[in-house]
């Protein structure tokens, strides 16, 4: 078993990944996009507070987890539906080009963004001319 | 039967114009954001997705019974990067609601709050009127 790693740190109190159904998930929409020394990762997660969201590295895969409160809107009645219920998940294989120890994670308004720092041998480099 | 005369300017006219509008509306990008609407105690309540939006580049407004919500990015700075996969278009948005009569949409009120903006639409207050008429 490979090391797991949190990123984003969550309320300990809370164990709410234990009863997070996979087939009950929501699979966000990510965006991704390099630049020279990085890649990112937008993880579009609407609706989530910031201390629901867990992003971990597990066996080379980005594993994004994030809980959304449904409980509160229990009682009203629907007129119309478009949001989905469940949770969000979705994993990224992740391959030789990506430090798998130089990564970081911000969220804010509802998108995740987490930074992965390209490995030595896959950024550019000048090769110097003799 | 109609008789069409082929004219190569009008035609050419028309496809310019077919192609303009469509450049235009795929810089615009105007589409939808997934809404839920709801009846609460005493208001409609939406709820609308605007990941990756500020407050500040959000508009609200209504016109007669029209709600409509606007968000478009100021400045994107990504310009420069290179997209691997792109899941989901960032771009303006633009989306319009017909609110039932029985709600009051001088009454309005919004926040935005983890990407997701909630408005609320209070109902009609319905007033007590009695007017005595006089019999003669």
């Amino acid at each position: 078993m490979s090391a797991s790693k949190d990123i984003v740190k969550m309320n300990k109190t809370e164990n709410w990944e234990s009863e997070f159904k996979l087939n009950e998930s929501i699979a966000p929409e990510v965006n991704i996009y390099e630049t020279e020394n990085d890649f990112f990762v937008i993880a579009f997660v609407p609706g989530v507070k910031r201390d629901l969201i867990k992003v971990r590295i597990q066996n080379d895969k980005l594993v994004i987890k994030a809980k959304l409160n449904t409980d509160e809107n229990s009682e009203v009645e629907f007129i119309h539906k478009e949001r989905e219920i469940g949770n969000y998940y979705r994993e990224l294989r992740l391959n030789e080009s990506v430090n798998q120890e130089k990564i970081e994670a911000v969220y804010s308004e509802g998108i995740l963004t987490v930074k992965l720092a390209k490995s030595e041998n896959s950024k550019p480099r000048n090769i110097e001319i003799e | 039967m109609t008789c069409v005369t082929f004219r190569p300017n009008s035609l050419d006219q028309l496809t310019n114009e077919l192609f303009r509008r469509i450049n235009e509306d795929s810089k615009t990008a105007v589409r939808s954001t997934k809404t839920d609407i709801y009846k609460n105690d005493k208001s409609l309540v939406f709820e609308m997705e605007l990941p990756g939006y500020s407050k500040t580049e959000i508009n609200v407004s209504s016109k007669e019974d029209k709600l409509t919500i606007t968000a478009e990015k100021k400045n994107d700075e990504k310009n420069e990067v290179k997209y691997i996969r792109k899941e989901r278009l960032e771009g303006k948005i633009e989306r319009s609601f017909i609110i039932p009569e029985e709600y009051d949409l001088s009454k309005t009120s919004a926040k935005f709050e983890n990407g997701l903006l909630t408005i609320t639409i209070e109902e009609y207050v319905k007033q007590e009127r009695e007017i005595e008429i006089s019999v003669k």
